[in-house]
């Protein structure tokens, strides 16, 4: 991330055959040119070279640059630079220091004399040699002691131990205290320290003094393997795995010198006095330092940092000066200063880097700018003729499809899928669990087959089915992720609980994905026998609830009518049924009056047996041509009274269930603060006493699980009750329909309001809909000429507080269908309501609505595509896709703006005049016109499509 | 050559991998060689260790089950989670994203998703693709990231951490301070990494600061932010450091102290003056809470320490765009790219400044690019963008087929959708417009125009109550928003002649 990248002074391109090149110092080995240094490059393999670059032309190497080149014995470890003789040999030139494993040895260069063509040639010469007893690993260099004239070196070895060399002589070896992997170590001249950084991610300070004489040996060797444990001076925690450290020592004695390290992921300074001068931390990986004390101003460090990404950053103590791109990672660097013939000056603070490849060069910060050439977009050779024929082509495509907008693909053509449901006519015993059991020896059961059969492959094929409460199916859902020909499923349905049937039906839906990916939908409903649910007993004599069915036909014989069940002869005219674990119901038959009498001592089990013979009769009489001239009807009066006493009973266990959810919310919040508590007992750090929460915690938990088989219990009960109302208002509707003589519509419309659906498992209840319903048609449909839509109160669907009401409005509408009111359409929306508009627009949404729901109840195949509508019409793009996802993200740089989408508003200000009529006017114009409200059902069903906000929208259609 | 030596020289060249192996043919030789197995654990912490500090996204467990929170309603200015209403006025030239807090220059980990402050709200707020995160708790995420790194290891984990003799390392430091990082990095079990710095800590008379940012770190991965906060303290005391501030001031941010996290820069910028990362801690802070102009202030002072700072650079010319100067934003933007960033979102963005600055050659060549370089998670916004461009040269089916395409690209755009809705209202098609500004304005609640042209549209077609309800909608993001306020008196004045 840098604008310039550093230019080359000089470099050795490619010439440079040394692979593994390990360390790298500069320093003036001849005493011609004092001034300049010298590059010295060490390799693993042994190899020893030393260059005098000289500034060319191009930045270009010439073989005479490289002044030597030697293989020594032993690979090199690391090289230094510096005076390291003294006496009658010492010159103004620096000897060269090479560590080799096992060996420290100094050299010096010397000029040989060449022959008159040769120019002179150097080499290196040993001056002296200390073998190592230990494996070295690195070493420093300094005036130890604080001599100076003479530089002394310290070796550290890989286990540890700093052996101090004093020249030719081996002065003392000392084991570092707490030693475990060898790090960085230097040597500080102000205060005669030496700055080791250790495994514990710290430095360590140790004196001069402290080292050399922590022994109690006379005689010192190298083999040291005894002496006084040494303390650190001072100690500093950096807290990260620390990579290079560097001293920059002090001009003055006072001033404490810096030391800088080079961690992670942070470069600090730290005083030789061992407190924190700065810090720095990077956002990057730092890969190599170097430093100095700038010139400008006092105690200012210039520190040269690499990062991992090559570049170097040239910071002023912590603020960044200059970033300059690397040709390559260097793994060392330095600054020397070099000749420059050209100019013919000295150059200072030249760059010297050697790479991990074992490239050298020398470069310098220029302002050459880095070029980063993005990659140039996808340039095709454009023909303009064909982009504008394909330009419009499309254009007219896309034109057509907005135009036409909502065009729904019909896809009636051919069903891709077949399916074929049947009942199996046997009656096999139930062994899945069930609560009949507990009344009943045995159940039975019946087989459903669905065959399922495809001409092309379909994938995610579903089949669900649903069964009214106390029937069971032994599987609800059926997945088959691929579907190639043909497939049956077997599912037995069977009674679960004790309640009474209500109906009959059982619903199936098939959704699959068809060959192109278009999912589809089908739905059935399929008949269970009566056998299923009721088996005959003997009939009973007198009971309390009594219906009473004339019909305009000869009395059918109980036997034809029944056919599937085993009866007596002697019941062709008394047969008794008695649901499996539930109550009897007695069927009489009157020869002479073309009646027929149902009794029961419950009144809700009387719906199923009613409904069996009334759709029996009528099928019997019903000819071939499919007309029929059967007529029934049912004369006595309603059982309104058992009606509201099953509402009653209804809705006094809602409130049951209501109260027992307090007691369990009120049960759980306990629980989770009692917990809460003990949590943070547990947490002190002193250990305090639990002062019997732990009792209450279980006792709250007993109380829990009693709280929650209480809910259970009332839950069924409720489903119980629920069942029975079902059955009631099912039983009522039939007789309305038998006595009264209203059409089929008209019942139809009815029952939407007055639903016999009682659905147990969600918030709002059978009581606030129905209500809704008979007040809204009580309102609308069956209101007093002249004062339609007239209410004092607005309908809500909140929980009742009590069912009086409902029984009122109950009464109300029988009553007015008594009277001969009609359950027309509704048109009495008057023209002038704002909401007409409203109510016309929703059609769409409900039709939807309708395809799903509705159709179902229907028994003829229909296929209803249900997510093409959306995916072809555009009007929502947003079918179901796959969300991926979310990856790690890291610091992503910039981030797209978006501007807001305020401003299209406000340019759509700007096309029209800034007052609003105008557009206002537009927009009516280009509105449909308003049309009459068909039907008055979608205005029930639809308000949570149509808002977000149900509560809200509840106030805008009533 | 001693090969200890080489491991050594191959672990400073950070060439970690090599020096994994030579350590495993030493330790084969000799198991018992301590040196070799702490450089090795070394060695591979490196390889998987990230910064802690930036990586760190809230799942939705961690914020809803958060028991750290002082109240429910928080003041206004001293919560992030709460969307404060002196940033509301900012609504009006800086869009914000799907929490409500006003968009930053910098896509980092959660700056797109804000906190919400219950269950309700937590599952409420749209989980689009592109701000879906995590919903199990962070402790639980890094569990399963230990397992994973298990899995890289050909021959078992190289150390048995129910094994380990955790008492026989704590009292030696050097052993075992890379001992934790390893534990704590590599193989992400906190309560080892936990059980081990406590005992160190109590080994070294709790003097070393280095195992009280331990304990802190392992208490913040557990969820235990006042302990963390202590333990932070407590090493700040013995020794301040950088990364021990920032530590601090991400558990209070996490704890949502804003302010706090603001004390803790200021202490911190004290000790450390002018260090980039506690002064970008700051304007992060101030971004948030929605203070632009101050957020603005100390990204400047970052670039006036570090001036190749990307997250300033690119946030400085953010602001100067929406506070209406194109040309400068141009001239920050243009040095990002000098510097080598080329990527989609740059491109998108100059070439939006381009086109706001009047300089228009440029700004289809780098639309072009930027489609080019684009993502499919960028793509949608470059479309949005170019889109905006074909409104502004006033070619209304190209605006058209561009938010579309938009759409194609993320189906989630609430933008988009709410532009294609004005498109349609305007074409008079009142059904469409209607079904995209309500999935606009469900895609993003705190998006005002969404509810602002829908209750427009619903005012024009007569459905009075509708219009009313989201025009409060509108104004409880943007309470200042003139012309929704204009819309709501005119609708009470009708409301009171009925």
């Amino acid at each position: 991330m840098s604008l310039f990248k550093a230019r080359e002074w000089w470099q050795v391109d490619g010439r440079n055959e040394q692979e593994d090149a390990s360390s790298l110092a500069v320093g003036s080995l001849t005493e011609e040119n004092e001034n300049t240094h010298q590059i010295i490059v060490g390799s693993l393999k042994g190899i020893i070279q030393v260059y005098q670059p000289t500034a060319r032309q191009d930045a270009s190497y010439g073989v005479d640059d490289l002044l030597v080149e030697q293989q020594l014995s032993a690979p090199v470890l690391q090289v230094a630079c510096g005076r390291f003789l003294s006496g009658p040999q010492s010159s103004s030139a620096e000897q060269l220091v090479v560590l080799h494993p096992r060996q420290l040895t100094v050299y010096q260069l010397s000029r040989k004399q060449g022959l008159d063509t040769q120019g002179d040639s150097f080499v290196l010469s040993m001056v002296y040699q200390h073998t190592l007893a230990r494996s070295a690993y690195s070493f420093t260099v300094g005036h130890f002691g604080g001599v100076k004239s003479k530089e002394y070196i310290a070796v550290l070895s890989l286990d540890g131990v700093l052996s101090v060399f004093e020249q030719d002589s081996h002065s003392f070896s000392r084991f570092l205290p707490g030693f475990l992997l060898p790090g960085p170590i230097e040597y500080v001249e102000r205060n005669d320290r030496f700055v080791v950084c250790t495994s514990e991610y710290s430095l360590e300070s140790f004196k001069y003094q402290d080292l050399a004489t922590a022994t109690d040996d006379k005689v010192e060797n190298q083999n040291a393997n005894t002496g006084r444990r040494i303390s650190a001076d001072w100690k500093f925690g950096i807290g990260e795995p620390i990579h290079r450290i560097q001293v920059i020592q002090s001009q003055d004695k006072d001033e404490p010198a810096s030391i800088l390290v080079l961690s992670k992921q942070t470069l600090t300074s730290i005083l030789d006095t061992g407190s924190i001068s700065w810090s720095k931390r990077f956002d990057f990986t730092p890969v190599n330092l170097t430093s100095y004390p700038s010139l400008m101003f006092d105690n200012r460090i210039i520190s040269l940092v690499v990062t991992d990404t090559d570049t170097l950053l040239v910071y002023d103590n912590i603020t960044l000066r200059w970033a300059a791109q690397l040709p390559y990672r260097p793994h060392s660097l330095c600054r020397g200063k070099f000749w420059d013939a050209l100019a013919s000056g000295m150059r200072e603070g030249l760059v010297v880097l050697l790479g991990e490849e074992s490239e050298l060069s020398i470069c310098y910060l220029g302002t050459d700018p880095t070029i980063h050439t993005p990659p140039p977009p996808d340039t095709r050779e454009v023909n303009y003729e064909d982009t504008d024929r394909e330009l419009a082509k499309l254009s007219g495509i896309i034109r057509q499809s907005q135009k036409t907008g909502n065009n729904n693909v019909s896809n009636k053509n051919i069903p891709q899928l077949k399916v074929e449901t049947t009942v199996s006519s046997q009656m096999e015993l139930c062994h899945f669990p069930s609560r009949v059991f507990e009344l009943e020896q045995a159940v039975p059961m019946v087989q459903i087959a669905v065959k399922l059969s495809t001409t092309s492959p379909l994938t995610r094929v579903r089949v669900s089915l649903l069964a009214t409460t106390p029937l069971h199916l032994s599987q609800e859902t059926i997945s088959i992720t691929s579907l190639t020909d043909t497939e049956t499923i077997k599912v037995f349905a069977y009674l679960y609980e004790t309640f009474v049937v209500s109906s009959l039906e059982v619903k199936m839906v098939v959704t699959f994905l068809s060959s192109n990916g278009v999912p589809q939908s089908q739905a059935y409903t399929i008949l269970l026998p009566l056998s299923l649910v009721v088996k005959p007993c003997p009939p009973i004599k007198d009971a309390d609830f009594k219906v009473t069915l004339s019909t305009n036909k000869p009395a059918v014989s109980l036997l034809e009518i029944f056919p599937e069940f085993v009866l007596d002869s002697s019941m062709a005219n008394a047969a008794g049924f008695q649901i499996y674990g539930g109550p009897s119901i007695t069927v009489l038959s009157s020869k002479t009056s073309q009646r027929y009498r149902l009794q029961s001592e419950n009144l809700p089990s009387l719906w199923i047996i009613t409904q069996q013979i009334q759709s029996r009769l009528k099928q019997r009489f019903t000819d071939s041509s499919g007309k029929s001239e059967f007529e029934c009807s049912y004369t006595s009066s309603l059982p309104l009274q058992e009606f509201y006493a099953e509402i009653d009973n209804h809705f006094a266990k809602r409130k049951q269930v209501q109260t027992c959810m307090e007691t369990l919310a009120q049960r759980t919040a306990q629980f989770r603060a009692i917990e809460r508590r003990l949590l943070t007992r547990f947490k002190d750090k002193t250990p305090t006493p639990l002062t019997n929460l732990d009792m209450l915690l279980e006792g709250t938990y007993k109380q829990v699980l009693g709280s929650c088989d209480q809910v259970d219990i009332i839950n069924r009960e409720l489903e119980r009750s629920g069942a029975n109302l079902s059955c009631i208002v099912r039983l009522l509707l039939l007789l309305v329909r038998l006595s009264l003589t209203i059409s089929e519509e008209e019942v139809e419309k009815l029952e939407s309001a007055l639903t016999p659906i009682v659905q147990s498992c969600q918030e709002q209840g059978w009581e606030e809909t129905t209500d809704a319903g008979l007040t809204f048609l009580l309102r609308t449909a069956l209101a007093k000429p002249g004062r339609e839509n007239q209410g004092a109160t607005p309908i809500t669907l909140d929980y009742p507080k009590e069912v009086t009401r409902l029984k009122k409005h109950v009464s109300s509408v029988v009553d007015r269908i008594n009277k001969g009111g009609k359950i027309h359409d509704i048109t009495v929306m008057p023209d002038s309501s704002p909401f007409v508009h409203e109510v016309t627009q929703d059609e769409a949404f409900d039709k939807e609505a309708l395809e799903v729901v509705g159709k179902s109840v229907s028994n003829e195949k229909e296929i209803t595509p249900v997510g093409t509508r959306f995916g072809e019409s555009g009007e929502r793009t947003r079918s179901a896709r796959i969300r991926s996802a979310r990856s790690a993200r890291s610091t992503r740089s910039s981030r797209s703006s978006r501007p807001s989408s305020r401003a299209s508003v406000s340019s759509e200000d700007d096309d029209i005049p800034p007052d609003g009529p105008v557009d206002l006017d537009q927009l009516d114009k280009d509105m449909p016109p308003l049309l009459p409200v068909q039907n008055y059902k979608k205005v029930i069903e639809s308000p949570q499509e149509i808002f977000p906000n149900p509560e809200k929208s509840e106030e805008d259609i009533w | 050559m001693d090969p200890l030596w080489q491991a050594l020289d191959l672990y400073r060249r950070h060439k970690f991998e090599k020096c994994v192996e030579v350590c495993s043919q030493i330790l084969e030789n000799n198991p018992y060689d301590e040196a070799v197995w702490s450089l090795k654990t070394r060695a591979l912490t490196e390889q998987v260790q990230v910064d802690d500090i930036e990586a760190d996204e809230e799942g939705i467990v961690d914020v809803v089950l958060d028991d750290n929170t002082i109240r429910a309603v928080p003041r206004p200015g001293t919560s992030l989670r709460a969307v404060s209403a002196s940033s509301s006025s900012t609504q009006a030239f800086r869009p914000s994203s799907a929490s409500g807090r006003p968009l930053s220059g910098v896509a980092r980990p959660g700056t797109d998703s804000g906190r919400p402050g219950t269950v309700d709200q937590a599952l409420k707020t749209p989980r689009t693709a592109r701000t879906a995160r995590p919903v199990s708790a962070t402790s639980g995420r890094f569990v399963r990231l230990g397992t994973a790194s298990m899995l890289t290891q050909s021959d078992g984990p190289f150390i048995n951490l129910a094994r380990l003799n955790i008492g026989k390392y704590s009292s030696r430091p050097a052993v075992a301070k890379a001992l934790f990082d390893y534990i704590f990095h590599h193989e992400n079990s906190i309560r080892e990494a936990m059980e081990l710095a406590s005992q160190a800590l109590q080994a070294s008379k709790y003097e070393d600061w280095f195992w009280k940012v331990c304990m802190g770190k392992c208490y913040f991965r557990l969820g235990m932010f006042r302990d963390a906060e202590a333990q932070f303290k407590s090493a700040l005391k013995q020794q301040p450091m950088i990364t021990t501030y920032l530590q601090l001031a991400k558990i209070s941010v996490r704890m949502d102290q804003p302010l706090a996290a603001l004390e803790v820069f200021r202490t911190g910028l004290d000790m450390f003056p002018g260090d980039v990362h506690l002064l970008t801690g700051v304007a992060r802070i101030q971004e948030a809470l929605g203070n632009l102009s101050l957020s603005a202030k100390y990204y400047k002072s970052v670039l006036n320490e570090d001036s190749t700072h990307i997250e300033a650079i690119a946030c400085i010319g953010m602001n100067h765009f929406y506070s209406d100067q194109p040309e400068l934003s141009l001239r920050f933007y243009r040095r990002l790219l000098q510097m080598g960033v080329g990527t989609a979102e740059l491109y998108n963005n100059l070439g939006l400044c381009c086109f706001y600055a009047q300089q228009y050659d440029m700004t289809l060549t780098c639309f072009q690019r930027a489609l080019a370089l684009a993502t499919d998670e960028a793509l949608a916004d470059v479309w949005y963008n170019v889109g905006h461009l074909a409104l502004g040269i006033g070619d209304v089916n190209l605006a058209y087929q561009c938010f579309r395409l938009a759409l194609s690209a993320n189906n989630d755009h609430a933008e988009s959708y709410n532009n294609l809705g004005v498109l349609e209202m305007r074409k008079g098609r009142t059904e469409q417009a209607r079904a995209y500004l309500q999935t606009a304005a469900s895609l993003a609640p705190n998006m005002f125009e969404a509810h602002y042209n829908y209750s427009s549209l619903s005012e024009k077609t007569g459905d009075l109550q509708t219009s009313y309800v989201l025009v409060q909608r509108s104004l409880s993001t943007f309470p200042t928003h003139s012309d929704s306020r204009d819309l709501l008196q005119q609708l009470q004045k009708h409301f009171q002649h009925m």
